[in-house]
């Protein structure tokens, strides 16, 4: 802070003349905070002659000669500005207070600062207060809804995960989508989960090509800085921070069955009505074959489990399609001589805890004359909903600034982690027999987690584990359970391992050279390491691996990044110009390292996770390294005109490693200006406090593709122990850089004396040369390669506004909110991939999306709902007949799915999405809710057509959604649900059906917090103590209970897959 | 402050300069184009890949994936052989990978992935072969190029040869088929597009499915001109094609001819089964071959007097799952799918095998007890040995060695794709069917007294009659080797899966007479929007394309 402040000084010192004039009377005195500190650099300027002027020294100290009865202002970054009456006082002690919007006055930018007001670019600061607000593990889930143009997405809950963040819609189809982050100036790219969000003093996002031209090829998705906090005080201080939170399951669940009996009843429906529908059956039959199908192998339609007792003679399913009265829950069966109660459970509930999330952290921070120092450690322990899913995570930062001579400085930053993660395997396959989550979300009602013997204890094997149920036909009364067969997810997550854990640590250092007077030189040298090592262990007493004994596979990773810069800085002022040209040159690479290996036949495996644990070789040891590299000249120049006119040009030229050598370098630029209308002297409006407008416009490159896209690959293989290269990918080698041009346009304002605030921003991204994978007619071998074949443009609008209601000393309230509505389409596609014309788009088709010409990214290729028939109650879907030309002269409804056609579906982007949220503080007591929201797009609710399908043969116990009951009958005809009869294979296959409206609105955090009094905490030697309460992730709104469709941004919706997590947590922060 | 101002200078220029020019990359855990072209090896290289990729492991859809049934020609094999209705889920069918062959019940449409893994599987094969074929100038090459050229070739013929039969859209006949399984154009004789070294990229978008009389044209090309570079070389190895094997092709072809009325092919078919059998010089397989629980259908070199072609697992090359031993053997214990599922025989079919043919033994009898003592690795009778094998289940696919619970030994087979066998059941069936009864009838009682020594079909009377004989005791003698979906397609066979007191599960009971329908498999939307020519002239989609059977 305290070189922010040097600098800005320094800038106001530029700004004026340096000659002195009339001497009249000789001031002396200081300027302190408001806990008597003294302020150095601040400056003090008579208001009738600003050639007259100090700054205050290291003491907060100063001494002028003014005219007597002179006006001072005095200016300090980071205070409140003041105006002081000299009235003949010879000594003059002013106290300033210290301005918590001014923290926002300077934003972090490529290379070095800016004030926000010469800023000519898009960027927004997120700073300490708004991230201690949040209690969240990974510091860019902080962001969600914050700000403006930013959409986040968490596809997993599971501790340790981090979200997507996309900028400004999607530039991209296949190229990387991701912003860059910044590390303190220098690029990141390790987890970011290595950075205690308590070391972090500000995120900034920038959003526009002039703000992100210098970061080269790696910034076209917008950049995330973020700054780690650095000493500000003088003194000492030391902080101290608590904080235990409970953590429970956030996801809401589909409305699926709970009752078994409505589910049993459920079934057997399915089954009654598909022998009277499909094979004639007369209704006695049906009844009769459906009661002797129900409990029998999912081969002919059945459950596998009765878990009702149903008196001797008697039918279990009446021909009402009402389970028999005397039946009772809960069903002895004896098997190899033994008893089994067999009865359901509830696996949702025995698979979730309630969790604890505990965090430490602990600062101090402080400095001299000539360096300052923050020092902090972190511990964080945040245990998942579920066993085996959890992270431990201990940091240590240290931070040194020094002026070493009085023309050259060292500063240097260290971060060190040490990370132990758990996680579960198979997150988000809703077929895995290893997915605890496809279990709980999916799984009918009726089937026993548990095995009991016949007093309906549960059984304890012969390794002291709880026996669970793994439908094996050998094992719970040798019953076989047909949703996922001989396994059982939540005994896999309890028995199994997967770790990873190591040691990332990064060093910064850099040094500022000023020399000749206007010139400074600055190198900058970082270096990120990251060893993982990691550990997965199948157990060898339940399931796939009991044959094996076990297996241990063990794998080391080592990630290298290298990045070096060298900036040659240029700064002058004449008169009002000021002029600052920089010069630049980036070098970076990056390395990645990979040794594992797997062994079988355990000797502990509890105990032992290690290869010398295991004694018989798996034979599946592997070692490669990868490396990318890239390397640019870089060149800026900023002018301003009085503080009034900004304007800012740069050239970036860049190389990858990712293109042919000859397609490798690519030139990119940009232009900005600003102008500050409110300062202008004809501007009189004074209800305006700050008015300005900037424009921007500037390209960048994408290269984010995998490595060697440009040539064809081959795999090394063995055959029969010889060598053998076998293909594996096609390339194209004229690949080149994806071109994104961005420009911008806006205004930011400041009204009613702070009142109002915000900004309103137009962006058109235009992205030429979109670098993507094409699919080809798999005839030819191979199923596509990358290509530079398309445009694309993003144009939106953003708002921010903040409304600062109240503002009085003790009592604050304000509310702000964000707005973007981004407009995506594919301006253009080469000919060569328009292979497809589709409702009178040209484009192709890969996987299940649609790309063409004049459509937006993400749009599905789907077949097309027409209802459901009113004579039979089967679905049905719209059938085109084209033209020779591909345009469609009629179209019909079909019961058959394969022959209804495919049309132009949905896509996701949404209409309008952002944040909201509201502050309160009244005398030390603050409050403050967020929420995130999206309106508009489509999603495919996977969950929802997976609870909506019959049961088929070998496909039977998985659970249903209530809708099912509201399906189509004879007697009572629905429009929309389909009939639910057993065997309707295609019924609920994928077709528009399920797109769903992805609006939604988010409860992100809700914080509580009192600051007690300084003047009571202080008798106990504490400076400052604060007492918090948050709830994380509270709440959300979607269009159908249990769809979630925050998880992604093409369209998916989050099903079986690690739920989100709400942490309830309440802290301490102790300052000294 | 001059001094500083040299020192800074000085430091500026010296960094600039020094960190500049970006440095190349090289992989290391793959290759590139580029790479391999600089290797000496790199022909011998590629030409090796052919059959090692032919058994890799999630081959078609990608690395990535899960699809436990995408494992290259193995799984070809099983899914062709699924189609007939000769195998049968004898024990859980949730884990049947290979249901969409097996069932007509689950989808089997051009969205549905298996349609598309198939497809990509042979084609992935073909362009291998072409990327052989083009980097050899035969005017050019020395002998060993020569040879690979010729085996290159023959894989190619291979690939179209099994293309060509499984995608051919020939019309059902059974009066029960769905009036909507009706193509929307006429697509009679179409096989599949034709693509070859020479293909462009766009050719490929416009590449229409070729007449069967151009698609067996286009093979009988390979094969001639693989015969021609084949017939001095010095061969090495059973895992690619040898001139025995382009025979065996040609007569495989020419069966398929016969049997579509063209005059002359099933006396070419005898004339090339002959010159396979001369060739090769092999004999049958023994029982004991055959019976051997530690080599039986999973080891070249103990069964090598029968197998002319083959391909091999590497144990550092393979996974637990995807893997032939893991679907087909009933032993092995490591997945939930061989002695999980448990494919077995057809009882129809089972019943048709005398007591006094030993092949029965390669299925568990419903009556085993007081039938056979079954050799076995583990005690597959009691739940004391792991999964019980369930009667009509096979024990004809073994784990590698016996080896039933470590996929890395017992998985790592070899899998048979041609064996001598089958050329002789051709020679027998062609020469009769090319008027030669009785030398037909020598040929198939002296290969059947090895099988059953009270065997004779003497007193067969016609050629008819004697093709459905040997057609039948092909079915029973390669049965899950992926041999008989050809004979079903070519003869229009018919399925008869549901019946009184059959032993195929429910779901899976589809009856038809003449052509199947799921015998024309699709083919996938991909290659349709890849390749737009093709809309309108895809076979449709099989699916419940006939009512399931049921008991009443």
């Amino acid at each position: 802070m305290k070189k922010i402040r040097i600098f800005f000084a320094a800038m106001v010192l530029l700004a004026l003349s340096a000659t002195a004039l009339a001497q009249n009377i000789t001031v002396k005195g200081t300027v302190k905070d408001e806990a008597g500190e003294g302020i150095v650099g601040a400056s003090l300027v008579l208001q009738s002659n600003k050639t007259v002027y100090t700054m205050t020294d290291i003491n907060g100290a100063f001494t002028l000669s003014v005219p007597a009865n002179g006006v001072l202002e005095v200016n300090c970054m980071g205070y409140q500005s003041q105006e002081v009456s000299v009235g003949g006082k010879t000594t003059l002690n002013i106290i300033l207070a210290e301005d918590t919007q001014m923290l926002d006055e300077t934003i972090v930018v490529a290379f070095g600062t800016a004030t926000k007001e010469s800023f000519t670019g898009s960027a927004k600061v997120v700073n300490a207060e708004d991230l201690s607000r949040s209690q969240v593990s990974a510091v860019t889930s902080a962001l969600t809804g914050k700000v403006a143009g930013v959409q986040t997405t968490a596809s997993s809950g599971a501790p340790g995960s981090t979200p997507s963040i996309r900028i400004r819609g999607f530039s991209s189809i296949n190229a990387g989508n991701a912003p860059l982050y910044i590390v303190d100036g220098m690029p990141y790219d390790g987890d970011i989960n290595n950075i205690n969000p308590a070391d972090v003093e500000s995120m900034t996002v920038l959003k526009d090509a002039a703000s992100n031209a210098l970061y080269g090829a790696r910034g076209a998705n917008g950049v995330i800085i973020i700054t780690t906090k650095r000493s500000r005080e003088r003194d000492a201080v030391i902080t101290l921070d608590a904080k235990w939170g409970l953590n429970t399951k956030a996801l809401q669940n589909y409305e699926t069955m709970t009752d078994p009996a409505m589910y049993y009843e459920t079934h057997y429906k399915a089954l009654y009505d598909s022998y009277i529908i499909k094979d004639g059956a007369n209704p006695a039959t049906a009844w009769s074959r459906a009661n002797s199908t129900i409990t029998g192998p999912a081969a002919n339609g059945g459950l596998g489990y009765q878990i009702y007792k149903v008196p001797a003679g008697e039918r279990f399913i009446g021909s009402n399609g009402k389970i028999n009265p005397n039946a009772t829950l809960g069903n002895v069966m004896t098997f190899n001589g033994e008893d089994y109660l067999i009865t359901p459970d509830n696996w949702e509930n025995e698979a979730y805890r309630n969790s604890l999330r505990q965090e430490y952290n602990l600062s101090v921070s402080g400095g001299g004359d000539k360096s300052n120092i923050f020092a902090s450690v972190g511990y964080l322990k945040n245990a998942g909903i579920t066993e085996n899913s959890d992270m431990k995570r201990l940091t240590a930062r240290l931070r040194a600034d020094y002026q070493a001579k009085p023309w050259i400085r060292f500063s240097g930053n260290m971060s060190y982690t040490n990370f132990d993660y758990n996680s579960l395997s198979d997150d988000g396959s809703s077929n895995s027999t290893s997915n605890i989550w496809a279990f709980t979300s999916q799984i009918a009602p009726i089937y026993p987690l548990y095995v009991r013997d016949g007093e309906g204890n549960k059984i304890i094997d012969d390794n002291g584990f709880l026996m669970m149920d793994y439908g094996d036909g050998e094992m719970n009364a040798g019953l076989t359970r047909p949703f996922i067969t001989n396994a059982n997810g939540l005994q896999a997550a309890r028995l199994n391992t997967r770790n990873s854990e190591g040691n990332a640590f990064t060093a910064n250092g850099s040094a500022d050279i000023n020399f000749l007077k206007y010139f400074k030189f600055t190198v900058n040298a970082s270096m990120s390491l990251d060893e993982t090592r990691s550990t997965s262990v199948n157990n060898p007493y339940y399931g796939q691996f009991v044959s094996s004994g076990g297996s241990v596979s063990k794998g080391h990773s080592r990630s290298t990044n290298l990045n070096f810069q060298q900036l040659l800085n240029y700064t002058q002022s004449f008169d009002k110009h000021n002029v600052n040209v920089m010069l630049g040159h980036e070098w970076y690479d990056s390395k990645y390292a990979y040794t594992g290996a797997s062994k079988k036949k355990m000797f502990s495996p509890q105990k032992n996770h290690e290869l010398d644990g295991a004694v018989v070789d798996n034979q599946s040891a592997t070692s490669y390294t990868t490396e990318y590299n890239n390397e640019g000249y870089f060149l800026r120049a900023q002018y301003d005109l009085d503080n009034r006119v900004f304007v800012s040009g740069s050239f970036r030229r860049d190389a990858s490693s990712r293109f042919h050598p000859s397609h490798r370098w690519g030139n990119f630029w940009s232009v900005g200006a600003a102008w500050i209308i409110s300062k202008e002297n004809w501007f009189k409006a004074p209800w305006v406090d700050m008015l300005k407008v900037k424009a921007s416009y500037g390209s960048q490159g994408n290269d984010n593709i995998s490595n060697y896209m440009y040539t064809d690959t081959y795999n090394i293989i063995p055959s029969d122990g010889e060598i053998a290269v076998s293909f594996d990918s096609k390339g194209k080698e004229d690949i080149t850089w994806e071109t994104n041009s961005n420009f911008n346009i806006g205004t930011e304002f400041t009204l009613f004396k702070g009142i109002l605030e915000g900004d309103i921003e137009y962006f058109n991204r235009t992205t030429t040369d979109m670098l993507f994978y094409f699919t080809v007619a798999p005839s030819l071998g191979y199923t596509g390669y990358y290509d530079n074949v398309g445009d694309m443009r993003n144009q939106g609008v953003e708002l921010s506004l903040t409304a600062n209601i109240i503002n009085q000393k003790d009592l604050r309230w304000s509310v702000s909110a964000n707005a973007t509505k981004v407009l995506n389409k594919i301006l253009y596609l080469h000919d060569d991939v328009k292979t497809l014309k589709l409702d009178g788009y040209d484009g192709y088709n890969s996987s299940s999306y649609f790309y063409g010409e004049g459509l937006p990214i993400y749009t599905r290729y789907l077949k097309k709902y027409a209802g459901v028939d009113p004579e039979t109650g089967e679905s049905l879907w719209w059938k085109k007949t084209l033209d020779d030309d591909g345009n469609t002269i009629s179209e019909e409804k079909t019961n058959s799915y394969s022959a209804a056609s495919y049309y132009v579906g949905d896509n996701s982007i949404p209409k309008w999405y952002g944040g909201l949220g509201t502050s309160f503080y009244w005398k030390g007591l603050d409050f403050s809710v967020n929420f995130s929201y999206q309106i508009g797009g489509k999603a495919y609710d996977s969950g929802y057509a997976t609870f909506m399908s019959p049961p088929t043969a070998g496909s039977t116990g998985t659970n249903f959604h209530v809708d099912v009951l509201k399906a189509w009958t004879a007697e009572n005809p629905s429009e929309t649900i389909p009939r639910f009869v057993y065997g309707d294979v295609y019924t609920t296959y994928t077709s528009d059906r399920f797109m769903t409206d992805a609006s939604f609105l988010n409860i992100e955090n809700i914080n509580l917090g009192y600051t007690f009094p300084s003047k009571w905490t202080k008798k106990i030697g504490i400076q400052s103590l604060r007492l918090y309460a948050a709830c994380e992730n509270v709440y959300y709104w979607s269009a159908r209970k249990g769809f979630d469709p925050r998880s992604s941004f093409s369209g998916g919706s989050r099903f079986a897959s690690y739920v989100p997590v709400r942490t309830l947590s309440g802290g301490i922060t102790f300052k000294f | 402050m001059k001094n500083i101002n040299k020192f800074a200078i000085l430091t500026a220029g010296v960094v600039l300069l020094a960190a500049s020019c970006i440095k190349e990359t090289f992989p290391n855990s793959f290759a590139t184009k580029e790479q391999i072209g600089e290797s000496s090896g790199a022909l011998e290289a590629m030409v090796n890949a052919i059959p090692a990729q032919m058994v890799e492991a999630y081959v078609g859809y990608g690395s990535r994936s899960s699809n436990d049934y995408d494992f290259g020609i193995p799984s070809m094999l099983i899914m062709t052989d699924s189609n007939t209705g000769d195998i049968v889920i004898c024990n859980n069918a949730s884990y049947d990978w290979f249901s969409s062959w097996g069932t007509n019940e689950s989808p089997f449409g051009e969205d549905y992935r298996s349609v598309y893994i198939a497809w990509r599987t042979w084609f992935m094969f073909v362009k291998s072969a072409n990327d052989v074929i083009s980097a050899i100038n035969p005017e050019t090459a020395n002998e060993e190029q020569l040879a690979f050229l010729g085996r290159a070739l023959a894989i190619r013929a291979y690939c179209y040869l099994n293309m060509a039969q499984i995608y051919e859209y020939k019309a059902p006949t059974d009066p029960a088929v769905r009036a909507d399984y009706t193509p929307e154009n006429n697509i009679t004789n179409l096989t599949v597009p034709i693509v070859t070294e020479a293909t462009t990229q766009d050719e490929g978008k416009a590449n229409p499915r070729a007449s069967k009389d151009d698609m067996y044209k286009f093979i009988f090309d390979d094969l001639d001109a693989a015969e021609g570079y084949l017939e001095d070389a010095k061969l090495s190895g059973r895992l690619l094609p040898t001139m025995e094997v382009v025979y065996g092709l040609k007569a495989r072809a020419y069966m398929a001819l016969g049997s579509a009325g063209q005059a002359g092919a099933f006396a070419n078919a005898a004339k090339y089964a002959r010159m396979a059998i001369d060739k090769f010089g092999g004999t049958p397989l023994t029982q004991a071959q055959w019976e051997n629980p530690q080599t039986g259908f999973n080891n070249y070199s103990a069964n090598s007097n029968s197998w002319m072609w083959y391909l091999a697992y590497s144990a550092d090359n393979m996974g637990n799952l995807a893997n032939y031993v893991a679907h087909m053997s009933n032993e092995e214990m490591w997945t939930n799918y061989g002695s999980g599922v448990q494919r077995g025989i057809s009882k129809l079919l089972y019943n048709q095998i005398p007591d006094t043919d030993w092949r029965k033994h390669s299925w568990i009898d419903p009556d085993r007890t007081d039938y056979y003592a079954y050799k076995v690795s583990r005690d597959v009778f009691t739940s004391a040995g792991g999964r019980v094998v369930k009667p009509y289940a096979n024990l004809k696919f073994r784990p590698v060695g016996g080896n039933y619970n470590d996929y890395k030994a017992g998985g790592a087979s070899e899998v048979c794709v041609m064996r001598v066998e089958e050329m002789m059941f051709i020679e027998a069936e062609a020469l009769a069917m090319s008027g030669d009864l009785a030398g037909g009838k020598a040929a198939l009682n002296t290969l059947m007294k090895t099988r059953n020594s009270a065997y004779s079909c003497d007193d067969i009377a016609d050629a008819e009659a004697f093709q459905k004989e040997v057609f039948l005791q092909k079915r029973i003698e390669f049965w899950g080797e992926g041999v008989v979906f050809f004979d079903f397609k070519r003869l229009g066979a018919g399925v008869t899966v549901g019946y009184t007191g059959t032993n195929v599960q429910e779901g899976y009971r589809y009856n038809v007479t003449g052509n199947a329908p799921w015998w024309n498999w699709p083919i996938p939307r991909t290659e349709i929007n890849g390749n737009p020519i093709l809309e309108g002239y895809n076979n449709p989609d099989p699916t419940q394309s006939v009512k399931e059977w049921k008991e009443e």
